[in-house]
């Protein structure tokens, strides 16, 4: 199993990375200025003085060319400071934003890919098995009616059905996993299933595919004709090369996950970066939308890195 | 004189596949035997349901198929009373198969070492690293010079005819009585596929093993075949001792595919005499064979031959032969 993974490409990877990051964030800049809106306004109010426009522009050196503005932020960024929000509370630092709000982000995603990947395991492989039949249907319609479900809708379904009908979950709020991690896996359970619900149909849907497709390859009769066990045969003949296709579409399907996340947080009332960032975004805090997009990025990139040096232990023919 | 029963004995064995609303026959009611030692040639066209054959025996194909006979009896074991698990524990061990294409006969996942630790395990449990030595002598067997390097391979790293030397040293570490080879040679260049049959006349010999040799390929089995078989339509058309089904056929279907193989050999284009390709409709009655055959009579449209004696241990079925 162990086959050491060449330097070379991981180092050319993490150089990508960096390269995509500042693109990423060049993107986020100049499409943040070019729109409409005037943080001093969002600030200071539709009553503001011209005069304190203009203190609050020289304050945050917003009269500078943009080219200016992006090369001084830049190259704090690159030292890891990403200055002060411009709306939160005159002046906040926006590493200790998000520092205290990423791990909720984090805990949401990983809880909702956790369960995409479990239900998607066990409904995938039981409708491959049952190919054609009443089970394998049933779980193919209920792919397509979790794929067809938007997360916003599905989540004031949920809250409907089981926070406020059978009061099962908590509507709203968060405890976080830093304070009580069973408080944080209670409450974050509706949020995390509407953001799991379409991953975990799309990834049902690819595994099955990927299982059919690899149950009639001649390897596995071969297996069949050996005589092995047919858990044996499933598991080291079927599942583990149904599994490549299977994580790669996860890789793919992560920024899902974040964009996920944007909405659940405003939904459920969750302090993560994706409501921070509409927060931000919504009151024109350039440099807070900046780091929250740079966050989400980062978050991307490593797990597609991830995602693809699994992949390639997967894969032989890969390396 | 000899009181116990043959190897293998298969009784009328009817296979056919759902298709739609329809089912399709691609076995019609196949009959033989395999003698202990006997490597019995199984030959035809594409689409005459040799293949098939082989994998009904081994219970091999999806679930579409449905497979039907009055009698297969292994060493007098009916095997049609075994359900699937009691099946599946006399496969590798006792019946095994060798197939078309080595290139996908192996998990592309786990290297040639992992397919042989568990084929050896098949058969016996060895404790701890023991396997090792045996794959690789077993693979020394097989004519693989580097067993250590081979071992530590990936199917994709390695030749289709060094990944059917490592799937023959497989399926001989789990020393089966009956070795079911579907053309295994068909995916191979000249040179390796010479090696590869004998390789498996080699083994055959050394464990005692019988074979059913499926192909398409005249020359190679009268290499190897002691007993032939030929299949149209899903059908045998001609059974007996290789030396006389080849140098004196007595079904027209038999003696066209002789004259083809003949033709191919002198590098004339392609046979004249049997036009017309198999694997269209079957006529409900008559003979399979009457719309292509050179020496059709009128009665062969109407009746359906049974298999004639023609020879010693020699059949047909034709009604050129009298009853």
């Amino acid at each position: 199993m162990a086959r050491a993974i060449s330097i070379g490409r991981v180092s050319s990877r993490l150089g990508g990375v960096a390269l995509l990051a500042l693109l990423g964030s060049a993107t986020v800049f100049f499409v943040m200025r070019a729109g409409q809106g005037d943080p001093a306004i969002a600030v200071l109010g539709d009553q503001a003085t011209p005069e304190a426009i203009a203190a609050f522009h020289k304050k945050w050196m917003l009269d500078d060319p943009l080219v200016i503005q992006f090369w001084r932020w830049l190259s704090s960024a690159v030292m890891g400071d990403f200055g002060l929000s411009m709306t939160v509370a005159g002046g906040t630092p926006i590493m200790g934003l998000i520092g205290s709000r990423l791990p909720n982000t984090l805990f949401i995603g990983a809880y909702a890919l956790v369960i995409a990947v479990s239900v998607s395991l066990f409904a995938g492989t039981i409708s491959a098995l049952r190919h054609g039949k009443f089970t394998d249907t049933a779980a193919t319609s209920i792919a397509v009616l979790g794929i067809s479900m938007p997360d916003f809708w599905l989540s004031y379904v949920l809250v409907y059905g089981l926070a406020l009908g059978l009061g099962v979950f908590p509507s709203y709020g968060f405890t976080p996993p830093a304070q009580s991690l069973t408080g944080a896996l209670y409450s974050g359970f509706l949020p995390a299933l509407a953001i799991a619900a379409p991953m975990a149909a799309a990834f049902t849907r690819i595994l099955r595919t990927a299982l059919l497709e690899t149950l009639y390859r001649d390897h596995v009769r071969v297996a069949r004709s050996l005589g092995y066990r047919d858990a044996f045969v499933f598991i080291h003949f079927v599942l583990r090369n149904a599994l490549i296709p299977y994580v790669t579409v996860i890789g793919l399907q992560i920024r899902y996950l974040l964009g996920g996340t944007v909405v659940v947080e405003r939904i459920f009332g969750i302090p993560g970066v994706g409501a921070l960032m509409v927060d931000a975004a919504f009151g024109r805090d350039y440099p807070l939308v900046q780091a929250c997009a740079l966050t989400f990025l980062l978050s991307v990139l490593l797990v597609n890195f991830v995602v693809d040096l699994i992949c390639a232990a997967l894969n032989p023919r890969q390396n | 004189m000899n009181a116990s029963p043959p190897l293998l004995e298969v009784m009328n064995l009817r296979t056919s596949f759902a298709v739609g609303q329809r089912r399709v026959k691609a076995v019609r009611g196949v009959s033989f035997t395999i003698g202990d030692e006997e490597v019995l040639g199984l030959i035809g066209e594409s689409g005459s349901g040799k293949t098939v054959t082989g994998m009904s025996l081994l219970r091999l194909l999806p679930d579409h198929a449905a497979i039907e006979a009055d009698a297969i009896r292994f060493r007098g074991d009916e095997l049609t009373a075994h359900d699937e698990e009691s099946f599946r524990k006399l496969r590798g061990v006792q019946l095994a198969m060798i197939f078309q294409d080595p290139v996908g006969s192996f998990n592309p996942a786990k290297t040639i070492g992992w397919h042989l630790e568990h084929a050896i395990l098949r058969r016996s449990e060895t404790d701890g690293k023991a396997w090792r030595a045996e794959a690789e002598s077993l693979l020394q067997d097989v004519g693989i010079r580097a067993p250590e390097r081979v071992l530590s391979s990936y199917p994709h790293q390695l030749s289709g005819g060094m990944l059917q030397r490592a799937l023959i040293a497989m399926v001989i570490a789990l020393r089966p009585a009956l070795i079911i080879a579907d053309e295994p040679t068909t995916n191979l260049d000249n040179l390796v596929e010479r090696q590869i049959l004998e390789l498996i006349r080699v083994h055959q010999r050394r464990l005692k093993a019988s074979v059913l040799f499926v192909t398409h390929d005249l020359a190679i089995a009268e290499d190897i075949c002691d007993r032939i078989a030929v299949m149209y339509a899903g059908e045998i058309v001609e059974i007996g001792p290789a030396d006389a089904v080849l140098r004196n056929p007595q079904h027209p279907y038999a003696a066209c595919l002789l004259q083809t193989s003949i033709s191919l050999a002198q590098r004339q284009e392609y046979l004249f005499e049997l036009a017309g390709e198999p694997g269209g409709k079957i006529p409900d009655e008559g003979c399979a064979f009457a719309g292509r055959c050179p020496k059709v009579m009128p009665q062969c449209r109407t009746i359906h031959p049974d298999m004639r004696a023609v020879g010693p241990d020699h059949q047909a079925r034709c009604l050129l032969h009298g009853d």
